[in-house]
């Protein structure tokens, strides 16, 4: 590949970044879930967490359990030429799925996932003496299996659970990462026969085999996967101020083309994706912001690196102190839309036990609507936000866990969750409560801070991008098959 | 003789005054316009007005014939003054509404020598082109509309052209600019709120479409568009009572034909074949009538017969004989699904890519071209484009939408083949 062919792979990046900067001009960072949120955390991607998932769905080896799916995207815009090269789960970064009560946010459980070195010196590779970490192991050519002789360098990692102040149980260990899709001649069994990623899966025999045989079943109950994915987000962020734009009525601004552009699309991610049997969990009583009592549990992902002691005695001053907290998520939006610069990374290092002490206000009166009003002459409510304080506050993903599976988008589901009429046992089938692969996030949050707190009239707003540039697979692990370095969806 | 004129006149004047106490605006209008132009048989003016009215009830009633009576009046008033402008702009709505885009161009632009402000000529100019799939024009002519007057008439066809090339979020702002600025006539505000209705259920917005056409119906509880579009925000819903009891006010008032095979639909969904099958009749007569009264294209026909598998030779031909004279996006993607329906896959890729040329957000755009590509043999484009039509709008259409996800299931069923390994394998 040419320097310029590399170069203008890279645009997709910058062309982001200045989404971004029309954005600035609104003085909210609003950028799309988290991908790019405390201006500390964006130079450390490997723990930056992007997007959280969790929805009810069934278990995927038809035992006919119910389970409540976890997903959790780090590693914003991975560039699928990079795969190869960078697309793997940091080894010094502790990656966690909280399981917190969802009135409280107080923790009930902790799944830890620690990942496999990745240095050249510690790392499980077949063959040091090749430039390939794909295609060429002990033998070459297109890799078959997940980890076979052609797959020189391969992640795994370990799933541990933890119980606040009480025992912490080892799950899994070794479990494999499958490849990244390096391209159609290295990793071909996740492209079509034009070489772009083949994603869609209806059953487990629909996926590809890399994924397939990365799947887990563990003994305490819970399925797990990891491993490079498609970025699940899709957003055009200065769309959604273009629309109240008044140049919409001058000679300049009408015929503009219209249709948003997807940010995120083409881009790949690292994916940590669980399935938790609803029995193993409580069923906790809480308000839900549109469909009032519900019982379930609150969703957070948090990483954390291991504190260095500068003047360390012992001598070994390296990953050896407590877990320090560097960056969490639960809903989308929360930390990006509502929480002023001022206190973006202390909401970072913060857990949800403090939020409604400390960032309530944010989402009671929210800065959001105030800009949309001045800058647009809207009219919308600023003050005594109840709806989004319930929706927001803690910040976890609060999700229904005694209702059945919910239909996923593609399958019947409606991208605006309730404000599309989709509902699941009298329940949002998705977010706010819990998250669905597909839910317009966006969309329905930006529709919610202009038609509420009282909902009387609906005011639709949102980006023009409604779906995501790759389909999801409709089983377990869910999130979409990585684009392919060589063809992607950024070339289409 | 003053006298006697003076009197028939007054006579004319009392009945209409009695008559309007009783009836719609429209119906007073077209009492008193045709008061006027007895009383004033020499009145260009006169007549005009009379033709508009007569053109507002064939709007409010569907009733083809009413155009034909408006067309004599605005002849009318050419043969008194062949420069008035209002008439030859009428003459260009007449054609229009019968489907002649050209000639309804040719009598615009006529109206346009003579008056180069005419905001309803840009208008119409603007409708035969959307109409005729030429946006660039459509956007322009639209434009010299909202420069000359930002009403209700301009904003809600600009709306509608935005929503066409894929801006929908715009799109729903100026329609809702449209419905705010209002019009004498509630049938005019109901259009712009049906239509607003649309947009948002074209988005899977079903919540916030219901309560578009929730407010439209407590101002104009009869008026068919808003019903018709109410009963495909119920069925979205899954509702399929309610949506049945909105499609058949609809087409009691009026059967327009996509309402009428809507209905028909959901009969056919709830086991009532009987009058499933007296509504696809009704389809047909329906087509039979429109030809009778001199509308051309058989769009609708031809799509109808595509989506329920019956006499597919017969709808292709009416589907390439509308592409021939309207080469717009909604002719072109029945023109696929009727190629697609009769086993041309080829031809059917090719007018799908032009019927999605626009972007436009319709769903059953992407899912005919996923069954298409599907049956071409291109799975991976399959795949994402009846993913996209179910994520645009998830429930589009209560009996395709099952198909879609049918075949979803069938593509996504199969794990992706495996290519040969370039080298021998050690493994």
């Amino acid at each position: 590949m040419s320097i310029t062919t590399r170069l203008s792979t890279h645009a997709g990046p910058a062309k982001s970044a200045r989404a971004i900067g029309a954005v600035l001009i609104m003085g909210t960072n609003l950028m799309a879930s988290s991908h790019s949120d405390a201006p500390l955390i964006k130079q450390d991607p490997q723990a930056n967490l992007t997007d959280v998932y969790a929805f009810i769905g069934m278990k995927y080896d038809g035992s006919g359990t119910k389970v409540l799916n976890v997903i959790v995207n780090v590693r914003p815009f991975s560039e699928p030429g990079d795969g190869a090269i960078y697309e793997r789960f940091a080894d010094d970064a502790l990656y966690s799925i909280n399981i917190a009560n969802p009135n409280t946010g107080a923790l009930i459980a902790t799944y830890n996932f620690r990942f496999s070195p990745v240095s050249s010196a510690a790392g499980t590779y077949k063959n040091l003496a090749t430039i390939l970490s794909y295609g060429r192991g002990t033998a070459i050519g297109a890799i078959q299996n997940t980890n076979d002789a052609r797959q020189n360098y391969t992640q795994t990692y370990s799933l541990t659970k933890v119980m606040p102040n009480g025992p912490s149980t080892v799950l899994g260990t070794n479990l494999l990462i499958p490849p990244p899709n390096v391209g159609k001649r290295t990793t071909p069994l996740y492209n079509d026969a034009n070489g772009l990623a083949l994603s869609g899966a209806t059953s487990n025999a629909g996926l590809d085999q890399y994924t397939k045989e990365t799947i887990n079943s563990l003994p305490s109950g819970e399925g797990v996967w990891a491993g490079p994915r498609e970025d699940s987000f899709f957003a055009d962020i200065p769309g959604i101020f273009d629309l109240l734009d008044p140049r919409i009525l001058g000679p300049d601004g009408h015929g503009q083309t219209g249709n948003g552009f997807d940010g995120f699309k083409g881009f790949n991610v690292l994916t940590m994706a669980l399935q938790i049997p609803v029995s193993s969990m409580p069923q906790i009583a809480y308000n839900d912001a549109f469909t009032g009592a519900s019982s379930g549990v609150g969703i957070y992902a948090s990483v954390s690196r291991q504190r260095v002691t500068l003047r360390s005695t012992s001598g070994d001053s390296n990953n050896s102190g407590p877990w320090i907290q560097v960056n969490r998520l639960g809903n989308p939006l929360f930390n990006e839309a509502l929480v002023a610069l001022q206190d973006k990374d202390n909401y970072n290092r913060d857990v949800p036990t403090s939020d409604i002490s400390k960032y309530r206000n944010y989402a009671l009166n929210p800065e959001l609507p105030v800009l949309i009003n001045a800058v647009f002459g809207t009219n919308f409510v600023t003050t005594n936000r109840v709806d989004l304080v319930a929706v927001f506050m803690p910040d976890v993903l609060r999700v229904d866990t005694s209702t059945g599976a919910v239909p996923l988008i593609g399958q019947g589901g409606n991208r605006l969750s309730g404000l599309g009429g989709d509902t699941t046992n009298g329940k949002w089938s998705g977010w706010p409560n819990g998250r669905r692969l597909g839910d317009d996030v966006i969309d329905i949050a930006l529709t919610a801070v202009a038609s509420g707190p009282s909902y009387s009239s609906i005011f639709l707003l949102g980006d023009n991008i409604n779906s995501n540039d790759q389909t999801y697979n409709f089983v377990f692990p869910y999130a979409a098959t990585p684009h392919a370095g060589t063809n992607n969806r950024k070339d289409h | 003789m003053t006298l006697t004129l003076k009197a028939t006149a007054w006579l004319v004047l009392a009945v209409a005054a009695a008559q309007a106490a009783t009836s719609s605006p429209t119906d007073q209008e077209i009492a008193k316009a045709s008061a006027l132009a007895t009383a004033k048989p020499d009145s260009p003016q006169a007549w005009e007005r009379y033709g508009d009215a007569l053109m507002q009830k064939g709007r409010e009633t569907g009733d083809a014939s009413y155009a034909g009576r408006a067309e004599s009046a605005y002849k009318k008033t050419l043969s008194l003054n062949p420069k008035r402008v209002d008439a030859m702009i009428g003459v260009a709505w007449v054609l229009g509404v019968r489907h002649e885009f050209e000639a309804s161009m040719e009598w615009a632009m006529k109206a346009l020598a003579v008056d180069p402000k005419s905001v309803a000529a840009y208008g119409l100019m603007g409708d035969a082109a959307v109409e005729l799939g030429n946006y660039d024009q459509a956007y322009e002519q639209y434009q010299k509309m909202l420069d000359l007057r930002p009403d209700l008439s301009s904003y809600g066809r600009s709306a509608h052209l935005l929503h066409i090339m894929g801006d929908t979020r715009r799109a729903s702002v100026l329609m809702q600019k449209a419905v705010q600025a209002g019009s004498p006539y509630a049938e005019n505000t109901a259009w712009c709120r049906a239509q607003l209705a649309l947009i948002l259920f074209s988005e899977g917005a079903y919540m916030p479409a219901e309560q578009v056409l929730e407010a439209g119906l407590q101002n104009a509880p009869n008026d068919y568009r808003l019903l018709a579009a109410m009963g495909k925000v119920a069925a979205a819903k899954k509702d399929f009572p309610r949506a049945i009891e909105n499609y058949k006010k609809s087409t009691e008032i009026l059967p327009q034909q996509e309402t009428v095979a809507a209905l028909g639909d959901l009969y056919t969904l709830t086991g009532r074949a009987e009058e499933a099958r007296k509504q696809y009749q009704m389809v047909e007569t329906i087509a039979q009538l429109n030809r009778a009264n001199g509308v051309t294209g058989d769009m609708t026909t031809a799509r109808f017969y595509a989506d329920h598998g019956t006499k597919l030779p017969e709808a292709l031909k009416m589907a390439e004989e509308e592409y021939r004279t309207r080469k717009n996006v909604y002719a072109a993607d029945t023109l696929a699904w009727c190629y697609f329906k009769n086993g041309n896959f080829a031809e059917a890729r090719k007018y799908i890519d032009l019927a999605l040329a626009q972007k436009t957000p319709e769903a059953a755009f992407h899912f005919h071209k996923g069954m298409i590509y599907a049956a071409a043999g291109d799975s991976g484009t399959a795949r994402r484009e009846l993913y996209n039509a179910l994520s645009i709008n998830p429930n589009f259409d209560p009996l395709q939408v099952p198909l879609a996800i049918k075949k979803i299931d069938e593509l996504g069923s199969n794990a992706p083949a495996a290519a040969k390994p370039t080298q021998p394998s050690s493994r």
